[in-house]
């Protein structure tokens, strides 16, 4: 069975680099990158308006919540309102403690939050490998 | 002869000496009686001045207390003649007492307001029941007064309805004064929630700023504590290759992190400032922003076109910031783009004759406009355009402080113009 992979979902790019780094000494392989929310969903959901096909069908999507054009609270209710991705899980990236945040991804169905930047305590605590 | 004799025989004879007598004894008698009476009428006589005399005094005391009385008190009989009133009403109706006599409220009113008063008054007298009520009364002259008025029904000496006695308070100002402060009190009423709201909305703003400030700060923080381990695992692992971009992303997040916190005092600070408002040339300033900026950029940059004469009211070195945000903006979002053009001006065709600040560069999706000028909202990825994140809500700040609103128009690869209003002098 192929290796579903990771989508990271982060616009800046020192987290990305850390994320990364290590992803990839803990052994994943396969992980695509989204930089901004609109983009992710395109990945999973593919364009309606170009015709566009999804590109990704990742196991977890690691999300940042403060991300331009879309930002990850609408990302999560995306995700959450397709048929393809409604079960998908995904972990939440986040700097600050903002209550509300998390109380909004919680009423979304995602219990599992992560401090940035990314790092192999993370994946160890999530079982991501 | 029948008599009421006082002494001796009424049936014999009387004699010359017994007649003598009696006219003696008459004579006394008379003048005992006469004595009687004197007395009497001086009793009488003092009685009459400790209680007939009396009623005069009362009368006249009753007098001065009913005209020291600034209420209106009037007297109608039972076919509604006018048989008394005190000065009050005097006054109040500018006619004396004595040519008020004998008039009906038809000599001082409209057919249809004296109708209504004459109704009042005989339903008091069939019912034999006082009336209290507020009324609207309009005079021949015009004059309009709100009137509150007892009634009473009075009996004349044979213990009948004589007519009414009516006491009137002219309520007109007290009625003005306390509708005027019932609206002044559901003015402030709506002025309170008015500044309830805002200030609840400026609590959830302060809040959520707070958030956004401790994200800011902390993601930095947190990458730099990141980097360090990496840079203690690289030392460990003798990996000196990965060491030095680690090192160099460390100097681009410390500069960051400068950045954020200097943007933060400079957003504080314009809170904060007093607002030294002049005249200002905002023409001439725009073109020392740009020089200063595509001095600092180094690069060619876009066309720029600055029309003249654009003045203003406002802080100087406020509108300087103001400027050097969103010329800056401008001559970013168009960095590298062929034909790129960032135009300032006034737009005298619109409601406010807004300055604008107009570039043809990448524009944004305006479902994103209200996120805008909110502290740390970014419509690109982070690397793609620089900035502290902070640079459209100081402009709102400042905006603000002049009284004036600022919002903008794009669209996606249309470029995006920047509208501001200030209020004048």
């Amino acid at each position: 069975m192929d290796d579903p992979g990771i989508l990271l979902v982060e616009d800046n790019g020192d987290d990305e680099w850390l994320a990364l780094r290590v992803l990839k000494k803990a052994g994943v392989s396969q992980v695509t990158v989204a930089r901004d929310g609109a983009a992710a969903v395109r990945m999973l959901h593919g364009d309606e308006r170009s015709g566009a096909a999804a590109t990704c069908c990742p196991g977890v999507v690691l999300l940042d919540l403060r991300l331009p054009r879309l930002d990850g609270i609408e990302v999560l209710k995306r995700i959450r309102g397709d048929e393809r991705t409604k079960g998908t899980r995904v972990v939440v990236l986040t700097s600050s403690e903002d209550p509300h945040d998390k109380a909004q991804c919680r009423e979304l169905g995602v219990t599992e939050f992560c401090s940035k930047p990314f790092t192999t305590q993370c994946i160890a605590e999530l079982g991501l490998v | 002869m029948a008599g009421t004799g006082i002494v001796g025989d009424v049936d014999g004879e009387m004699t010359p000496e017994e007649a003598r007598r009696l006219i003696v004894e008459l004579r006394t008698r008379g003048d005992e009686l006469d004595l009687e009476n004197a007395a009497l009428r001086r009793e009488l006589a003092g009685e009459r001045s400790s209680s007939g005399g009396g009623v005069s005094s009362n009368e006249r005391m009753l007098r001065c207390i009913i005209d020291a009385v600034s209420d209106l008190i009037y007297v109608k009989d039972r076919h509604g003649v006018y048989r008394a009133c005190n000065k009050s009403s005097e006054k109040f109706v500018g006619m004396p007492e004595a040519e008020q006599f004998g008039k009906t409220d038809y000599d001082f009113f409209g057919r249809e307001m004296a109708e209504s008063i004459r109704e009042v008054d005989r339903q008091i007298m069939e019912s034999g029941m006082e009336c209290r009520a507020e009324e609207w009364v309009t005079y021949p002259d015009g004059t309009q007064v709100l009137l509150d008025t007892v009634k009473v029904p009075y009996c004349g000496p044979d213990g009948e309805i004589a007519g009414v006695v009516g006491i009137s308070r002219d309520v007109t100002q007290q009625k003005r004064l306390s509708a005027q402060l019932a609206e002044l009190n559901t003015e402030l009423e709506r002025r309170v929630q008015l500044r309830t709201l805002e200030l609840e909305r400026l609590n959830r703003d302060l809040e959520s700023f707070c958030y956004s400030i401790s994200h800011e700060l902390r993601a930095p923080i947190a990458r730099l504590d990141a980097f360090s381990r990496v840079i203690a695992e690289c030392a460990a692992e003798g990996d000196f290759v990965e060491m030095v971009p680690v090192v160099a992303r460390i100097g681009v997040s410390s500069r960051r992190l400068r950045m954020v916190v200097d943007a933060l005092l400079q957003m504080h600070r314009l809170s904060r400032a007093d607002l030294n408002r002049e005249d200002v040339d905002l023409s001439g300033m725009a073109q020392q922003v740009v020089d200063e900026l595509m001095e600092e950029s180094g690069t060619d940059g876009p066309t720029v076109s600055i029309a003249p004469g654009v003045t203003v009211w406002g802080d100087c070195g406020m509108l300087r910031v103001c400027l050097r945000n969103l010329l800056g903006n401008a001559i970013k979002y168009t960095s590298g783009a062929p034909g790129a053009v960032v135009e300032f001006g006034r737009d005298d065709r619109r409601e406010g004759r807004p300055c604008f600040v107009r570039d043809n560069g990448s524009g944004f999706d305006m479902t994103h406009a209200d996120k805008l000028f909110e502290p740390f909202c970014r419509l690109h990825p982070e690397g793609e355009f620089e900035g502290d994140g902070l640079g459209l809500a100081t402009v709102k700040r400042i905006i603000e402080r002049h009284d004036g609103l600022v919002w903008a128009e794009a669209a996606c690869g249309k470029g995006a113009t920047f509208y501001f209003t200030l209020a004048g002098r």
